[in-house]
C-alpha cells in the first residue's frame, strides 16, 4: 500500500473510532511520525466542525458575483474590469442613455497630480478622434471633483491574453485566426498613425476581444499626437517592457515615431506565433538589454509548424532600426493579408551576409574569425535553406496515373475557392502543403475530374481515394446553376437581397442535385465501403422496409463528404448552396419569386407538416401545430425510426411547394443539409448547414439562415446533397 | 444561443461523450460551463439580495431543464454531472479570482468599497481559490475522493446520488466525503 492509500485507509477507519483507540491504532499502523501528525489534524479538522463544507458555498457566490453600485458623473458604477498604471477600469452603465460602457476612473482621494490629469485627458482626446472598427470608441470623457474619467464602448471578451490562454495556435485554423487578428490591428494602428496618433503601448493587454470575434486595441494611455510635442518629452521611455521598441528604450526624443508601434506589434505577433515572448530576462533591466542587443530566436526554432512566410513578417517588424521595418502599419497588415490569401508576401528574409554579421556580433559568437565567419554563415543557410519539409502531407498515389493535381486555396471569411496552381502529377504519389483549407482538383486525362475539400492541419497526412464504380453520367439528376455573375438584382431589392447579390458574384457555374441523397444511394455506397458506419437508427447496414425514397440523415460531415466522393461528386459550399435555391433574384423561399400558382393553403399545408409535434408528443396536441421548445430527438433506436419513418419525405416530394423554379426539391424543408463552409467563428469542426427539419419548431428559416454543426454529431434532422463544380466547355 | 439551443446541444453531446468523442467532451464541458454561467448571472440579477442564491440549485435546475420529460440513462446523468459540477467549481474561481484582485489594488478602489465589505469579500475569494489548489492537490493522489468532493460540494449531489454515480456504496461515498474534506481542511491549514 503506498503512502496516499494508507493515509486514506487509516483516516477512514479511526474517523469513528474514540481517542483513545485512535491513538492506539496510529501508533502501530502509521509508518512515520509525518503521516501521523497530518492524519491527528485531519482528525482535528474534522471533529472540530463536521458541518465543513456541508452547507457554504451559497451565501458566498452572491457576494463574489455582487458588485457595489457608486455613481460616477452620469455613470453607475458596477464592477472592476481592468487596472493599468494611473487608473482603473470598471464596468458601468450610462444612466442617462441607458448603456452599458467600460469606465476608467483616474484618481481617488489624493490629489492628482496637474501632469497625470492633462495626460489622462490628453487619451481621451487622442483617442476620441479615432473612428475605427478596431479601435476602442470614446463615447465621453471629463472630471468630476474628484476624478477624471473616460466612457468607452464595453467590450465584453476579454483582452488577447485570456484568448491566448484558452486558444490552440499551433492548429492552421488558430493560426489563421490570430494572423487575421494582427492584420486588423495593423489596420487600426496605420488609421491612428494616419491621424497623428502613436498608441505606444501596443500589447496583449491592450487588444480587446469583441463578442463577434472582432480585435479592439484599447488604451491610448501613453500615445502622443505627434505635434503636441511639449507633453510628449515627458512620455519617451514610457510603454510596457517586454513590447517595448529600442528607440523607446533609449529614450530617444525625436527617435519615436509611429514605427515603435510597429515593432511592438511584431512582439505580439511573434507571441501569439509561439506563445512565448522573443526577449526575457529576469528584471525589466535585462529584458531591455535584451531588445537592445540579441535577437530574438527564430519563431520556427521554438514552433516548427509556423510557415516561413510569418517567419520573414515577424522578423521585418522586429527589426532593431526603425528604417528596415515596415515603412507603415499599413504594409505589415497587407503582408499579413497576402499571407492569408496564400499569395507572395513583399517582405523579404535578410540576406546571408547581414543574418552571419549580426551573429557575429551577437553575444554567442566568442569565436573570432574564420571560424566565426563560417558559423555566421551557417545560420544563414540553415534559416533559409530547404534542409527539411516537415509539411502536411497529400497522398494521391491511389489516383489514376496521369492525372494533374491541383490545388485552391478556400478563403474561410469569404468562403470562396481562390485561383488553381497546379501541384504536379498524381504519379508523384505525395505532396506537402502548407497547412491551410483546401480544395484539392484532380483531373484526369480522360476527363475523369474530382474535387477533394480537406482542411490540411500541421502534422497531418492525407489520402485521396478516387471515386467509386461509375454511375454512368454524373450529372444525370443535377441542375446546371450558372455562376454568382448572373444574379440580376431588382431595383427595388431589399438590402438582404443585394448583400446576397455581392455575396455571391464570384461564385463559379456547377451542378447541383436536385434530390436530396437518399437511403437508397447511401446504401449503395456502405455497400462498397464496409468501414463507413450506417447510420445508427437503421439499426443495420440497409435502410428499414419501405425508406429506400426517403431523405438520408443521421450522417456526419465526414460520412457525406466521403459518399459525395465515392459518386464523384462534392458537398456545396455555403455560397453554392444559397446561390442554387435563392435563385437570380434572391428569393428567401422557394415560391417567392413571382412562383405564382402556389395555393396559400398549400404553404401552410407543408408548413405545418413540418411542425407537427413528434409522435410520442402528439396525444396531448392532436395534430395542432405546436411548439417544440425543449424537445430534443429521443435516445433509443426504436423511437427515433418511428420518429424518422412518420416525418421524413421521399427525396422528390416537396409538398407541392418545396421546388423551385429550377426544379430543386426540399431544399427548404425535410432534412437540414451539409455544406463544406466553416460557420462564421471559423472553427474547422463546426459546418454549416442549412434549410430546415421536420422538427424545427414553429420558426422555420428561409433559405438564407445556415446553423452551424459539429462534424461529429449525428443528426436525425440533417442529411445533404452533392454539387460538383461545371468544368470549362462543359 | 438561446437556452433551448444550448439544451439540444448539450443532450446530444452527452450522446456524443458516451460514445466515446474526445472532442464531444471538451465541447460538452464549454457548453455546460457556457449554460451555467449564463444562468448564474441571470439569477444574480432576478434573485432579492436578501436570498441566498445557491450555485449548487442551478446544476440541478439545468439539470431538470435538460432531461425535462424523461429519464437520461446512467452513462449521461455522469457525463452531465462530472461537467457541470467542475463547470460550477470553474466559474466560482473565475468570480474570485476576479475579486481576489482587490487586495493588490491597495487604497484606489477603498472608496468603492467599505472597509468590512473588502475585507470579506477578499477573505472568500481566498477561501475559493485556496480549495481550488487544494482540490488539484487531492485529485492527483485521490481521485475517488476529489470526485466525491466535486460532485457533492460543487454540483449539489446527495451521497446516495454520488454512490450511483461513482457505482460505490453510500457508506463509502460518506466515508469518502468525510477524508476528503478533512484532507483538504489540513491541506489547507498546513499551508497558511
Amino acid at each position: 500500500m503506498d503512502d496516499g492509500a494508507l493515509l486514506q485507509d487509516l483516516f477512514e477507519q479511526l474517523v469513528g473510532l474514540p481517542q483513545a483507540e485512535r491513538d492506539r491504532v496510529l501508533l502501530e499502523r502509521c509508518p512515520s511520525d509525518a503521516m501521523r501528525a497530518r492524519i491527528r489534524r485531519m482528525l482535528e479538522a474534522y471533529d472540530e466542525d463536521e458541518t465543513l463544507f456541508e452547507e457554504p458555498i451559497g451565501a458566498r457566490f452572491r457576494e463574489l458575483l455582487d458588485a457595489p453600485e457608486r455613481r460616477v458623473s452620469d455613470f453607475e458604477v458596477m464592477e472592476e474590469i481592468g487596472r493599468g498604471g494611473m487608473s482603473t477600469v470598471f464596468r458601468a452603465r450610462d444612466v442617462v442613455l441607458d448603456r452599458e460602457v467600460a469606465l476608467k476612473i483616474l484618481g481617488a482621494d489624493r490629489a492628482m497630480s496637474e501632469t497625470t490629469r492633462q495626460r489622462f485627458l490628453h487619451e481621451a482626446r487622442a483617442a476620441a478622434g479615432l473612428n475605427h472598427p478596431n479601435i476602442v470608441k470614446i463615447f465621453r470623457y471629463g472630471e468630476t471633483e474628484r476624478h477624471c474619467y473616460i466612457a468607452m464602448e464595453y467590450v465584453r471578451g476579454g483582452t488577447l491574453v485570456d484568448l491566448l490562454s484558452r486558444t490552440d495556435v499551433t492548429g492552421v485554423e488558430g493560426r489563421r485566426a490570430v494572423v487575421r487578428m494582427i492584420a486588423d490591428l495593423a489596420d487600426a494602428l496605420d488609421a491612428a498613425h494616419r491621424a497623428g496618433v502613436i498608441h505606444r503601448d501596443v500589447k496583449p493587454g491592450n487588444v480587446l476581444m469583441g463578442e463577434d470575434g472582432r480585435v479592439i486595441l484599447a488604451d491610448f494611455g501613453i500615445a502622443r499626437v505627434a505635434h503636441a510635442a511639449g507633453l510628449a518629452e515627458t512620455l519617451a521611455g514610457a510603454g510596457t517592457t517586454p513590447y517595448m521598441s529600442p528607440e523607446q528604450i533609449a529614450a530617444i526624443r525625436d527617435g519615436i515615431d509611429h514605427r515603435t508601434d510597429i515593432f511592438s506589434l511584431g512582439i505580439v505577433l511573434y507571441e501569439v506565433l509561439t506563445k512565448r515572448r522573443p526577449f526575457q530576462g529576469r528584471s525589466h533591466e535585462d529584458v531591455r538589454k535584451a531588445i537592445s542587443a540579441t535577437q530574438a530566436a527564430r519563431p520556427r526554432s521554438i514552433v516548427r509548424s509556423i510557415p516561413r512566410d510569418l517567419e520573414v513578417i515577424t522578423g521585418k517588424a522586429m527589426e532593431k532600426r526603425p528604417a528596415d521595418r515596415y515603412p507603415t502599419a499599413g504594409h505589415m497588415s497587407a503582408d499579413l493579408r497576402a499571407w492569408l490569401a496564400g499569395d507572395p508576401i513583399l517582405a523579404r528574409p535578410p540576406g546571408v551576409t547581414r543574418r552571419a554579421s549580426a551573429a557575429l556580433r551577437s553575444r554567442r559568437s566568442v569565436v573570432i574569425g574564420l571560424g566565426a565567419a563560417i558559423a555566421g554563415s551557417a545560420i544563414g543557410v540553415y534559416a533559409y535553406g530547404r534542409l527539411s519539409d516537415d509539411r502536411p502531407v497529400i497522398r494521391t498515389g491511389l489516383l489514376p496515373t496521369g492525372a494533374d493535381v491541383l490545388l485552391r486555396l478556400i478563403d474561410d471569411e469569404t468562403r470562396l475557392a481562390g485561383e488553381a496552381r497546379r501541384l504536379g502529377r498524381a504519379d508523384h504519389g505525395v505532396f506537402r502543403l502548407d497547412p491551410g483549407h483546401y480544395r484539392i482538383v484532380v483531373v484526369e486525362a480522360g476527363g475523369g475530374f474530382m474535387e477533394y475539400e480537406r482542411f490540411v492541419e500541421p502534422g497531418s497526412d492525407v489520402e485521396l481515394r478516387p471515386a467509386g464504380p461509375s454511375l454512368g453520367d454524373v450529372t444525370t439528376g443535377m441542375a446546371r446553376i450558372e455562376g454568382g455573375a448572373s444574379v440580376s438584382i431588382a431595383a427595388d431589392a431589399t438590402d438582404e437581397q443585394r448583400r446576397y447579390a455581392e455575396r455571391v458574384a464570384e461564385v463559379g457555374a456547377f451542378w447541383i442535385d436536385r434530390h436530396e441523397v437518399s437511403n437508397r444511394l447511401y446504401a449503395a455506397f456502405l455497400a462498397a465501403n464496409a468501414e463507413v458506419e450506417a447510420p445508427s437508427h437503421w439499426g443495420g447496414r440497409e435502410p428499414p422496409e419501405g425508406w429506400g425514397d426517403l431523405a438520408v440523415s443521421g450522417v456526419t460531415y465526414n460520412e457525406a463528404q466521403g459518399y459525395a466522393e465515392w459518386v464523384g461528386k462534392r458537398l456545396p459550399s455555403a455560397l453554392e448552396w444559397e446561390l442554387a435555391m435563392r435563385g437570380d433574384g434572391g428569393r428567401l423561399w422557394p415560391w417567392s419569386d413571382g412562383n405564382e400558382g402556389v395555393e396559400v393553403a398549400a404553404i401552410e399545408a407543408y408548413l405545418g407538416s413540418m411542425v407537427r409535434p413528434p409522435p410520442a408528443a402528439s396525444s396531448a396536441a392532436a395534430g395542432a401545430p405546436r411548439a417544440l421548445d425543449g424537445w430534443s430527438p429521443p435516445r433509443d433506436t426504436d423511437a427515433c425510426r418511428s420518429l424518422v419513418a412518420e416525418r421524413v419525405r421521399g427525396v422528390d416530394d416537396g409538398g407541392g411547394v418545396d421546388v423551385t423554379p429550377e426544379g430543386i426539391v426540399n431544399g427548404l424543408g425535410n432534412v437540414m443539409e451539409w455544406t463544406e463552409s466553416l460557420d462564421v467563428a471559423s472553427i474547422p469542426s463546426r459546418r454549416s448547414v442549412f434549410g430546415n427539419h421536420w422538427s424545427m419548431a414553429e420558426k422555420v428559416g428561409s433559405f438564407g439562415a445556415p446553423v452551424a454543426q459539429s462534424v461529429f454529431i449525428r443528426r436525425l434532422g440533417t442529411g445533404f446533397r452533392c454539387v460538383r463544380t461545371v468544368r470549362e466547355g462543359e | 444561443m438561446s437556452g433551448s439551443e444550448a439544451s439540444n446541444e448539450i443532450t446530444e453531446l452527452l450522446v456524443a461523450v458516451a460514445d466515446g468523442s474526445h472532442d464531444a467532451e471538451s465541447a460538452l464541458f464549454a457548453c455546460v460551463y457556457t449554460e451555467l454561467h449564463r444562468m448564474a448571472c441571470a439569477a444574480w440579477r432576478s434573485t432579492p439580495a436578501s436570498d441566498t442564491l445557491q450555485p449548487t440549485a442551478l446544476v440541478h435546475e439545468m439539470y431538470a431543464r435538460l432531461f425535462r420529460d424523461r429519464d437520461p440513462n446512467w452513462e449521461s446523468r455522469r457525463h452531465f454531472f462530472f461537467a457541470a459540477s467542475r463547470a460550477m467549481h470553474d466559474i466560482l474561481v473565475e468570480q474570485a479570482r476576479r475579486h481576489a484582485s482587490l487586495k493588490r489594488g491597495g487604497g484606489r478602489r477603498r472608496e468603492l468599497l467599505t472597509g468590512d465589505e473588502r475585507g470579506r469579500v477578499t477573505a472568500q475569494a481566498d477561501e475559493i481559490m485556496g480549495i481550488r489548489e487544494a482540490v488539484d492537490a487531492l485529485r492527483r493522489e485521490h481521485e475517488i475522493a476529489a470526485q466525491v468532493l466535486m460532485l457533492h460540494y460543487f454540483g449539489g449531489l446527495s451521497h446516495d446520488d454520488v454512490a450511483e454515480l461513482l457505482e460505490l456504496s453510500t457508506a463509502t461515498v460518506r466515508r469518502r466525503w468525510a477524508f476528503a474534506k478533512s484532507w483538504i481542511r489540513e491541506y489547507l491549514e498546513s499551508r497558511i
